[in-house]
């Protein structure tokens, strides 16, 4: 039996290109705003979880970001982890922080993800994905990938360009009501088919872009919620990460690994994918988050193309999804997304999304497909958060 | 003129590079494209390992197939660093059941489709910053 975690803060720094950003400043911003969100003083902090991919390799800072971020607030003497996990570092840090809670072990974590990729110190070879070093040399990128899987899509359920599009779209119609992201301007169907072709049939508009950013959660056990006031905070119903099964020769337009980590979510949650109001998923792609859909549930395989243009996705829909904008237009600070997903889900429950509020959340979701090993994806996370 | 002669003039050992040191070998004037088979449960994997994932039994490297499945292909129009668009990545389903990520190179006006039969030939992938041997299928063969 393990004590219930609830979201009591959140916090985040606008998303964008911030080559003159440094870590910490960065950090410092999204952690603070996540404790005064919450009410609680640095000093009441007993754990800090911080999650980042590519610290070491793009700023000489392979360990102890946490350490770092910790002692620009004056926090020290409090264990601190630092965890990397591929894309989703940041969710990794969220489900770390809710186990040291749920054990017994601590009450309040402050988990924080962050990332800066804009810039690098010093020179170095240019990044291949984690995990993928043998296709690298043979011209491996993560557009390439997606483009295979949206060629595999159209050609199996007669999913259209202009569907994907869509998603492009709809994210930045919800990026212009937040004040995080990084693309806030409309853009048409015509204008993301017409964009740059990276990957056929995927364009620059069907990719997420480069990104800076930070974002912080604090979490606290039931035990101390009323010494703070649960008026906003948020539970977690359920968080599970899995890794991947590392099989090649499989159909590339599902994720068996977020099928398995969806399911186990729900199932540990008690609820069903049709009483999910709200999600953040892991749209680093037009075709993934419509593949997402068709994993995560909310419509049934094959489908997710029509789902996004039949309105579904928007607000009123069944399940609103990327109302954060999603990392299309956040851009996809590694271990930044996972938590800024959270910021934007506890947002939308407590229903303070002001124009892009989804009416009536009560149950949302956030999820990361992190990574690459020998062609499968090797990581996912499926947090439930409700009200 | 054939594919190989355009872009592939002189033969050459594969070097010390990590995607040639892991999948390329040399036999007997040829290269081949290498992955392991477990002993024990004959599973094949690719890229090759040392103990079979299933039973840890210590694998035997083999050489692969050189005809296979495109099963799905994609126009690379932005290049990574190092590359030069446009080209053809894919990955390709042998019959020992191991998917190959490779680059693609189509011999006439129509385009890769899921499905269609490739051949493998050993070639030059990278040019920049060292040229690197590895697996690139033809096609429609």
């Amino acid at each position: 039996m393990t004590d219930d975690v609830y979201v009591l803060g959140v916090g985040m720094t606008k998303f964008g290109r911030f080559p003159d950003r440094s870590l910490r400043e960065m950090g410092r911003e999204a952690a603070l705003a996540a404790l005064s969100d919450a009410g609680v003083a640095t000093t009441d902090v007993n754990v800090i979880v911080c999650g980042s991919a590519r610290t070491g390799i793009l700023q000489g800072r392979e360990s102890g970001v946490g350490q770092l971020i910790g002692w620009e607030l004056g926090i020290n003497s409090i264990p601190v982890y630092n965890v990397k996990n591929y894309c989703a570092s940041g969710s990794t840090a969220f489900d770390v922080a809710r186990m040291a809670i749920a054990s017994g072990e601590h009450d309040v974590a402050l988990a924080i993800g962050i990332e800066k990729l804009s810039s690098r110190v010093g020179k170095g070879a240019a990044l291949t994905s984690d995990g993928m070093e043998i296709e690298g040399d043979i011209g491996f990128s993560p557009p390439a990938y997606f483009g295979m899987i949206a060629r595999r899509h159209m050609d199996m359920y007669g999913t259209t360009r202009e569907q994907m599009a869509e998603v492009t779209v709809k994210n930045r119609q919800f990026a212009a009501m937040s004040p995080y992201p990084q693309y806030r301007d409309a853009v048409t169907v015509e204008e993301v088919l017409a964009a740059q072709p990276v990957a056929e049939p995927l364009t620059l508009l069907d990719c997420c872009p480069t990104s800076d950013g930070a974002a912080a959660a604090v979490l606290i056990s039931e035990r101390l919620l009323a010494r703070y006031g649960q008026g906003r905070a948020v539970q977690v119903a359920a968080s599970v990460l899995q890794t991947g099964i590392y099989e090649q020769v499989k159909d590339i337009t599902t994720f068996d690994l977020d099928i398995r980590t969806s399911r186990a979510a729900y199932e540990r949650a008690g609820i069903e994918p049709g009483d999910v109001d709200v999600a953040e998923v892991h749209d680093a792609f037009t075709i993934a988050e419509i593949v997402h859909y068709e994993d995560l549930g909310f419509c049934a395989k094959g489908e997710g193309g029509s789902f996004v243009a039949s309105g579904q996705t928007r607000l009123g829909g069944t399940t609103a999804v990327s109302t954060g904008g999603g990392l299309l237009t956040r851009g996809h600070p590694l271990g930044a997304t996972g938590l800024a997903q959270v910021h934007e889900v506890t947002t939308q429950l407590r229903g303070e999304a002001g124009a892009r509020q989804q009416p009536g959340a009560r149950v949302g979701l956030t999820h990361v497909a992190g990574g690459f090993l020998e062609g499968d994806i090797a990581t996912s996370t499926v947090i439930l958060l409700t009200r | 003129m054939s594919v190989e002669s355009a872009t592939h003039p002189a033969p050459r050992l594969p070097g010390q590079h990590a995607l040639e040191q892991q999948v390329i070998r040399e036999s007997e004037g040829r290269f081949e494209l290498v992955g392991s088979r477990c002993p024990k449960c004959g599973t094949h994997f690719y890229p090759p390992r040392l103990l079979c994932a299933k039973d840890l039994t210590e694998c035997e490297t083999v050489a692969l197939s050189s005809h296979g499945v495109l099963y799905e292909a994609s126009l690379i129009r932005v290049a990574p660093v190092g590359f030069k668009a446009p080209f053809w990545l894919g990955y390709v389903d042998l019959p020992e059941n191991v998917r190959v990520f490779a680059q693609i190179e189509w011999t006439d006006d129509t385009e890769p489709q899921h499905g269609d039969p490739v051949e493998l030939q050993i070639k030059l992938v990278r040019h920049d910053p060292a040229p690197v041997l590895g697996p690139v299928f033809i096609g429609p063969a």
